[in-house]
């Protein structure tokens, strides 16, 4: 991050321009490209539609591992029997899928959904989260 | 082929300590990026994936832009401003875009002058200005880039932290751009402001960025 002091200050080493831009074009374009956030949104919605239909063992297979654990221990059960004892709020229409780099937020008519990529699929690293102004949002599953 | 590594040595040297600079830089920002990854409770990522990140982009791209900027600022601003005693400054009097017999443009070319350097019109008014116009543009494509992929890079971490990301127009007012920005320019600007001076009284024998050694502390503009 920090930059390191210049010990010369001719243009010896930079008289060659393009290589410089075609570098920043390509880690533009890299980088830039919006990781997948319909697959975010897709597993997001498998989640809710698992736990509307009391899979737990389906919803728990959609958890980031530690957001899996978090669910089982406050009552030193299973994830499943964690999941059961929640009161999640039903999600209704997707709203919106806003991907960065290996998180996304999936957002829906009563819910808000977060996701990280784990592997070539994505997981639910929190769900049942309200908002609380510039403060990390309030879950009911995984969270802060 | 040995003129040819001894005529291009400087490039060559800092072409290859550039290389190993930059895949020192993306091991241990990897390293880094991962133990935030595992604190997270979230998965590790591999080299490759990391060096397509945003994080690993904004961190090259911010020290790019202002290491551009330091050379376009010295570039255009040693056309009007002199320091005496300074090898980094043209002589005293001489400020100014100088005349064409000077800069041995039209007829005050030679005959190995560049082409364009030869012709009167916008070729001449392009050429004249190439090194502050390149440096320029690639100063801001290099700060474009580190907005672009600064703005991911902080978007990432907000929801890592179960946090609303931002738009792009409020990351570029934010404390995170400026902070990122602010912290290599100042660095820049003291190093420049520092050669300028400290070469007016100290002296590196040999070194073209250095006054000869028997030369007095008031010669400007020369080198050895």
């Amino acid at each position: 991050m920090k930059a390191r002091a210049p010990s010369r200050f001719s243009v010896e080493g930079l008289r060659r321009p393009l290589p410089a831009v075609a570098c920043l074009l390509v880690m533009a374009a890299v980088t830039g490209c919006a990781p997948d956030a319909t697959g975010a949104s897709s597993t997001a919605q498998d989640f809710h539609e698992a736990v509307r239909s009391s899979d737990w063992s389906t919803a728990c297979g959609l958890l980031q591992p530690d957001t899996r654990q978090q669910v089982a221990e406050p009552n030193g059960g299973t994830c499943e029997s964690g999941l059961e004892s929640l009161q999640l709020p039903t999600a209704g229409t997707l709203l919106k899928t806003e991907a960065y780099g290996r998180e996304a937020l999936v957002e829906f008519d009563g819910d808000v959904v977060f996701m990280a990529s784990s592997g070539s699929a994505w997981r639910v690293t929190a769900a049942g989260c309200s908002p609380r102004g510039d403060s990390p949002y309030l879950c009911e599953v995984g969270g802060k | 082929m040995k003129n040819g590594l001894k005529n291009n040595g400087l490039s060559l040297f800092f072409g290859a300590i550039f290389l190993l600079a930059v895949v020192g830089q993306a091991i241990t920002g990897q390293a880094v990026f991962n133990d935030e990854q595992l604190a997270a409770g979230l998965d590790e990522i591999s080299f490759a994936q990391y060096l397509t990140s945003s994080s690993f982009a904004v961190d090259v791209s911010e020290n790019w832009q202002s290491e551009y900027l330091q050379f376009l600022l010295y570039i255009v601003a040693t056309i009007w401003l002199v320091q005496k005693g300074s090898p980094e400054s043209k002589e005293l009097g001489k400020e100014g875009v100088e005349s064409d017999e000077e800069q041995l443009v039209g007829e005050h070319a030679n005959a190995k002058s560049p082409a364009w350097a030869r012709v009167r019109g916008w070729r001449l008014t392009v050429f004249s200005n190439s090194l502050a116009a390149t440096m320029g543009l690639i100063f801001v494509m290099s700060w474009l880039v580190q907005s672009l992929t600064g703005h991911a890079a902080y978007n990432e971490e907000q929801l890592r932290n179960f946090q609303d990301p931002i738009p792009w127009l409020e990351y570029v007012a934010s404390p995170d751009f400026w902070n990122r920005t602010l912290q290599n320019w100042q660095s820049e600007f003291l190093a420049v402001g520092s050669m300028v001076v400290l070469s007016i009284y100290l002296r590196q024998r040999g070194s073209p960025e250095s006054k000869p050694v028997g030369s007095a502390h008031d010669d400007t503009g020369t080198t050895g």
